[in-house]
């Protein structure tokens, strides 16, 4: 087991050390940006003492490793500074923590209905191999990969909110005030989401289900009379969760750069609509600390499917 | 002369290819008796192995099998339906695989493989279809893998399958399929990447089987010194057909078919293992089959009758057969 | 040599039309970039003429798609703004795939620090997720054609450097690279004549999957207005458009999406199709 613990620990080590990478450079790239934040919090007309007066405030006039240092050793704790344009002056990571909830509520929810949509449709579609309901499966998930979820968006909301009035088209209830209220007003962004990626999913499944349904072993399982639903079970889906799982790992950079726009179609408070905001109105430490948000999720998320792949897999955990 | 226990008329099995039709097995007819190895013989593609996977059912669906008669203890096997095929399987009729590093479930331990078949061990008693393996399963486990040579059975069962040689990993396949002591046992290449003294241990091991038990085995094989030694009849096969059967030292000793001849003398040529290699010429491309007799090309006695027909098997004295026109 | 090559090449091309989803794929594709490039020079309409008569009007035989908020003609706009999306994919992608191969390939064929080096810049680009990295660069890049082509060209880079080394990484063991090399043939004609032939096919193939993608992404750039600026017409300008009347007129951005849908249905299946006939399984189960 201690060949786990290692194998964890030096994958986290690995993570962090990303995680720090990226902050630089994106704090880097940055800088690069056009503006001058002085002038964009204070006016075009500030005057120059003003503007003086903010560099030095801000450190803008230190050189720029300095500069980073300086950030990096309040954003170590926690601190990631103030917004200056958006939300004028509230702590950054106060914003962040407020939206970040609501969009990784709207990421699981998605995810969640993907997957139980592609296991089943995965399912059907390797066990019915070549009749009419693979065919049926597998196209639904050529179409599913082929909508891009900002239009499927408008689709859902066309036809269940406007339509048939059955979920709300805009307004979203954070689980932190209603679990319930959540569950409904993120229906639809949640299925948007959800429907490509269930279709990358669900072909996943059932291309690993028949793959492995044709190795040698599964013959032999066959060949000591196992039960058909056992060889299935055990033998089978059990050895195609590691390829299915791996996809899901993959999907998730995919995931939470649709997040972006379905927050803003939807108007949920998310840490999407607040990265989009902050580009609009140049808050620039802002995006920056959204950037490096959604990295960490996305290294974390991987670290997380790469545990359990580690786990499912005897090769890489023995 | 007891009842064969596997009776096998006209089994014939293609699958398709591009191009057309793979016929793999072209009308085999054997009988296994009760307490024999009946040894089959071939070089490889000569449908040995697809001949076993046939009788057991256990072919892709893609593969067609059809027989005149395949029959079990006298129950008519093709009339059973998949679920019923099912029940014999691993509990009557068992197979040893040849290659066992892609046999087990990657994701499991040995243990659990031991386990699973206990448990369908314990369904063949009568026990609910899902019978729970016996209180000493482990026990018994252990004596079975140290009786197949394997030293330290206890962490054997902690592996996992890739932690494993080939040469362990076809022990405890063997293992596993002896302790389900089923009626019949068909066992393809079962010693090929064992060493000579584990495959001694095996072969004896299986003729002991064969004494206590009266299991009958089929031994599928291209090695003629382990079927010299192990086998009571042995059946030749070649390109998809049984060309020659009968008792082993018969067929050692006064080789009838042309084939047989060629593969006795080629492996008295070599040393160890006899391989089969020296008969100038082909199997024939399973797709390209001539109408008359399959060896015609290669054999030193073909006759202008020989690309006529296919030769019909031949009945001699002392239960030998031979399909060959040299015979009459 | 070169006579097997061309053989090869007909070969594939048979085998291309004979595979229906490739077959569906590049005919649905063609239709669209034609349409798109063809159409927009025929259409009887300007992109940018407003008839304030027929404002929001629905679909109809005088204007296929309806008309928008300011009477332009929709089909019309959805063609002119297919074509620059179309382009802005196209390029983005190809841009990724000159310049990740060209690293991809040397950085393994030369192997040592630059490739360590390359494949962690990779990795760290890779591990933002792709439209993120694409807003965050439109941010510091400033918005307009030119920098989201450069965004895509940046998301798409670490997918093509990667998947061009690991590729050369099993092509340069092959005998044929050995010999050349023994022959005393300079590293890059080799890497050019020997290795890049035979990695392109899944190239190919992550190209096109990479257009379609490359599609989204400049559409949702523009849809949040982070992208191609108005009154250029995209794809996503012309849904941000639809966006604002949606309840009077949901037809502009419903059918614009739909557009959108097809094109990335073309390029899946010609995606899908190209990998069933190149996957060496495949390939060797018919080479049978």
């Amino acid at each position: 087991m201690s060949r786990s613990a290692a194998t964890i620990s030096f994958r986290l080590l690995g993570a962090v050390l990303t995680i720090l990478v990226g902050a630089f450079a994106v704090f880097m790239v940055m800088k690069t940006a056009p503006g001058d934040p002085a002038l964009v919090v204070l006016g075009e007309q500030a005057p120059p003492e003003a503007v003086a007066a903010f560099h030095a405030r801000y450190h803008l006039d230190a050189p720029v490793l300095e500069q980073f240092w300086f950030w990096f050793s309040q954003a170590a704790r926690g601190n990631f500074g103030r917004s200056l344009t958006i939300a004028g002056g509230t702590s950054i990571s106060g914003l962040i923590g407020a939206r970040l909830p609501n969009t990784i509520f709207i990421g699981l929810y998605g995810l969640t209905l993907a997957v139980i949509v592609s296991l089943v449709m995965g399912v059907i579609a390797a066990l019915r191999r070549g009749r009419a309901a693979d065919t049926v499966a597998t196209s639904i998930a050529v179409l599913g990969i082929s909508m891009p979820d900002f239009w499927l968006s408008y689709v859902l909301i066309f036809a269940l909110a406007l339509g048939a009035g059955w979920f709300p088209s805009y307004g979203f209830v954070p689980p932190g005030q209603s679990l319930t209220g959540a569950l409904y007003s993120g229906f639809l962004p949640a299925l948007a989401i959800s429907a490509p990626m269930a279709a990358v999913f669900a072909r996943t499944l059932r291309a690993a289900l028949i793959d492995v349904s044709h190795r040698e072993f599964i013959t032999v399982a066959r060949s000591f009379g196992f039960a058909e639903f056992f060889i299935f079970l055990q033998f089978v889906f059990r050895n195609a969760l590691i390829p299915y799982v791996t996809v899901i790992g993959l999907q998730v950079r995919y995931l939470l750069g649709g997040v972006v726009v379905i927050e803003r179609i939807f108007g949920i408070p998310g840490l999407g609509s607040l990265m989009v905001d902050s580009a609009f109105g140049r808050d620039y430490p802002v995006v920056q600390a959204c950037a490096i948000t959604f990295l960490a999720i996305v290294l974390g998320v991987n670290l997380l499917v790469d545990l359990v792949c580690t786990f499912l897999d005897p090769r890489r955990s023995h | 002369m007891t009842a064969p226990v596997i009776e096998v008329r006209g089994l014939r099995t293609s699958f398709p290819v591009e191009g057309g039709r793979l016929d793999a097995v072209r009308g085999v007819d054997f009988d296994l008796r009760q307490g024999e190895v009946l040894g089959l013989i071939g070089e490889s593609g000569s449908g040995k192995t697809m001949t076993g996977l046939s009788v057991l059912r256990l072919l892709p669906e893609a593969a067609e099998t059809e027989a005149q008669s395949l029959r079990f203890k006298g129950e008519d096997l093709l009339q059973l339906s998949d679920e019923a095929f099912r029940a014999l399987r691993g509990t009557h009729l068992a197979m040893v695989f040849q290659n066992p590093a892609g046999a087990f479930n990657p994701a499991k331990t040995i243990a659990w493989h031991m386990r699973e078949i206990f448990r369908r061990k314990a369904a063949r008693a009568g026990r609910s279809e899902e019978g729970d393996a016996p209180r000493d399963w482990r026990a018994e486990t252990r004596r079975r893998l140290a009786e197949i040579g394997i030293a330290q059975p206890s962490r054997i069962l902690k592996l996992y399958p890739h932690q494993l040689s080939g040469g362990m990993l076809q022990r405890v396949l063997i293992a596993m399929v002896l302790a389900l002591e089923p009626d019949v046992i068909i066992a393809d290449e079962p010693t090929t990447n064992l060493d000579n003294i584990v495959e001694r241990q095996i072969l004896v091991l299986f003729r002991r089987l064969q004494k206590r038990l009266s299991v009958a085995i089929m031994f599928i094989t291209h090695d003629m010194t382990v079927a010299a030694a192990l086998c009571d009849r042995i059946a030749v096969m070649y390109a998809g057909e049984i060309v020659e059967i009968g008792a082993t030292s018969d067929i050692f000793h006064d080789p009838k078919h042309p084939y047989t001849q060629g593969l006795l003398a080629t492996a008295t040529a070599l040393t160890r293992g006899g391989r089969l290699r020296e008969i100038p010429g082909e199997l024939p491309g399973a797709l390209d089959a001539p109408p008359g007799c399959l060896f015609e090309p290669r054999c030193p006695h073909a006759r202008a009758e020989c690309r006529a027909a296919r030769p019909a098997m031949r009945s001699l004295a002392g239960e030998r057969q031979v399909r060959c026109v040299l015979y009459g | 040599m070169a006579g097997g090559r061309r053989r090869a090449w007909r070969r594939t091309w048979r085998a291309v039309l004979r595979n229906r989803t490739a077959l569906a794929g590049l005919v649905i594709t063609l239709i669209v970039a034609l349409g798109v490039s063809a159409g927009a020079a025929l259409a009887p309409y300007s992109p940018v003429d407003m008839d304030f008569a027929n404002i929001l009007a629905p679909p109809s035989w005088m204007h296929p798609l309806g008309t928008d908020s300011f009477g332009r003609d929709v089909l019309t706009r959805v063609l002119y703004g297919g074509r620059i999306s179309l382009l802005i994919s196209f390029t983005g992608v190809l841009i990724a795939a000159a310049a990740g191969t060209l690293a991809g390939m040397s950085s393994a064929y030369h192997g040592g620090i630059t490739d360590a080096g390359l494949m962690r810049f990779s990795d760290l680009l890779f591990s933002f997720p792709s439209f993120v990295l694409a807003l965050f660069l439109m941010v510091v890049l400033g918005f307009g054609v030119q920098n989201v082509i450069l965004a895509i060209a940046l998301v798409y880079f670490p997918i093509f450097a990667r998947l061009a080394r690991n590729t050369t990484l099993l092509v340069k063991e092959e005998p044929f690279v050995q010999a050349a090399r023994l022959m005393g043939q300079s590293s890059l004609r080799i890497l050019f004549r020997e290795i890049l032939p035979n990695i392109a096919a899944p190239l190919v193939v992550q190209a096109s999957i990479g257009i379609a993608f490359g599609i989204v992404i400049e559409a949702g750039l523009s849809f949040l207005g982070l992208g191609v600026q108005p009154p250029t017409p995209s794809l996503g300008v012309i849904m941000a458009d639809g966006r604002e009347y949606f309840q009077r007129g949901p037809w502009v951005l419903t059918l614009t999406g739909l557009v959108i849908s097809i094109a990335l249905l073309g390029l899946n299946l010609l995606g899908d199709g190209l990998r069933d006939l190149t996957d060496p399984r495949l390939r060797k189960r018919a080479e049978l």
